[in-house]
């Protein structure tokens, strides 16, 4: 059941002043932007900070990136909230992502946020610190989407991955290819993933990122019991014409 | 010549090897000439849920040096761990995230003759 209007704006009122008494504010002098719901079960007024967001989602101070509640708070834990940033889950308890950094090294710490300085950067995409939001330049990345910094290598790396598996005959299923021997698939694996750097996911081989987001792994195991390489041109969008294929070796 | 349905394409590309969701995500992008993440998550564990449904693929995970594991459960309980597991990357998946689908015997059987149906028609519009 919902408080009374008049008992919600008294925890509201408290919430703003806070211990001091004062009004909070942010360092540029405009009001904090965290909205807040009132609700009888809560045990105590909630404050506002960044590690201490519960019932609701801080106000993004970016239009276009807007960080958005994805679990709400079960009655046995109203502490209990994730919250959606661009491409990670972050988890305002432990100031952390729940997923490590899909940019492979941006972060000494794959899963952190903001390189570990939450005050002074953001990182609202969860990919990269946004230096127009308070991100002080260091340790900032290019996105490949967007490029900046690189394009002409990443144009590169898939002009030569295009090629590699233009080399390559079709398979039964296109557009995926085929190879006659291990050796052969091997060969073309370590081709395609030239410059590429180790990339972590729950792929069973092993598995490189392109400087173009292309992905490419080489699979221990597939139904045939051959080895099997898969590239993924989707995640870094500069390779977005290109389908998605398997290399198999060819079953006599 | 039609368009082979998503599911159909699905079987087919399960003649060759597992079936990754990056793969059916890939494939539901092309139909769809892109379009939204949750349009194409829908689409996709629909097809999905039907060829569960006919007991024409296996959902399950696969491990290096062992093969694939099986997943347990109903054909509904399954679509749904597949959405949710979809739905909790906030990205679109890579090779080796949600799980993988095996065709069944029936499943190959059905996939071969959609395959052989396929190839016919193609012979046919190059006549």
């Amino acid at each position: 059941m919902a408080m009374s209007n008049a008992k919600c704006r008294e925890q509201r009122r408290q919430i703003q002043l806070g211990s001091t008494g004062q009004r909070a504010t942010k360092t540029d002098g405009s009001r904090s932007g965290t909205r807040y719901a009132c609700n009888e079960n809560d045990p105590e007024p909630m404050k506002p900070g960044p590690y201490r967001v519960r019932k609701g989602v801080r106000a993004s101070p970016c239009a276009s990136i807007r960080p958005r509640l994805i679990r709400s708070p079960p009655a046995s834990d109203p502490s209990f909230l994730l919250v959606a940033m661009g491409a990670r889950v972050y988890d305002p308890y432990t100031g952390t992502f729940t997923q490590p950094d899909p940019i492979p090294g941006a972060d000494a710490n794959s899963y952190g946020y903001a390189d570990g300085d939450p005050v002074n950067e953001t990182d609202l995409t969860g990919r990269e610190i946004d230096p127009d939001l308070g991100g002080s330049g260091d340790g900032d990345y290019a996105d490949p989407e967007t490029g900046g910094g690189g394009v002409s290598a990443a144009d590169e790396t898939t002009d030569r991955t295009d090629a590699t598996l233009r080399d390559l005959r079709g398979g039964l299923n296109p557009p995926n290819l085929e190879v006659d021997t291990r050796a052969d698939l091997e060969a073309v694996f370590e081709k395609l993933s030239e410059g590429g750097t180790p990339f972590q996911s729950g792929y069973a081989g092993s598995q490189v990122q392109l400087d173009d987001g292309t992905i490419v792994g080489l699979r221990d195991v597939s139904r045939s019991g051959d080895s099997t390489v898969d590239v993924d041109g989707r995640p870094g969008g500069a390779a977005k014409g290109r389908p998605n294929v398997n290399i198999h070796i060819t079953r006599r | 010549m039609s368009t082979p349905s998503l599911a159909d394409q699905i079987l087919m590309e399960g003649v060759d090897d597992w079936v990754e969701f990056w793969n059916i995500d890939s494939l539901v992008s092309a139909q769809l000439e892109g379009g939204q993440r949750t349009d194409r998550i829908a689409i996709a564990v629909a097809a999905v849920r039907s060829l569960l449904d006919q007991g024409l693929v296996r959902m399950g995970d696969v491990e290096a040096g062992v093969g694939f594991i099986a997943w347990e459960g109903a054909p509904d309980e399954i679509a749904r761990r597949i959405g949710s597991r979809w739905a909790a990357l906030l990205r679109d998946p890579l090779p080796g995230d949600i799980g993988w689908l095996e065709n069944t015997e029936r499943g190959d059987a059905v996939a071969k003759q959609l395959r052989s149906g396929l190839g016919r028609a193609n012979s046919d519009d190059h006549t």
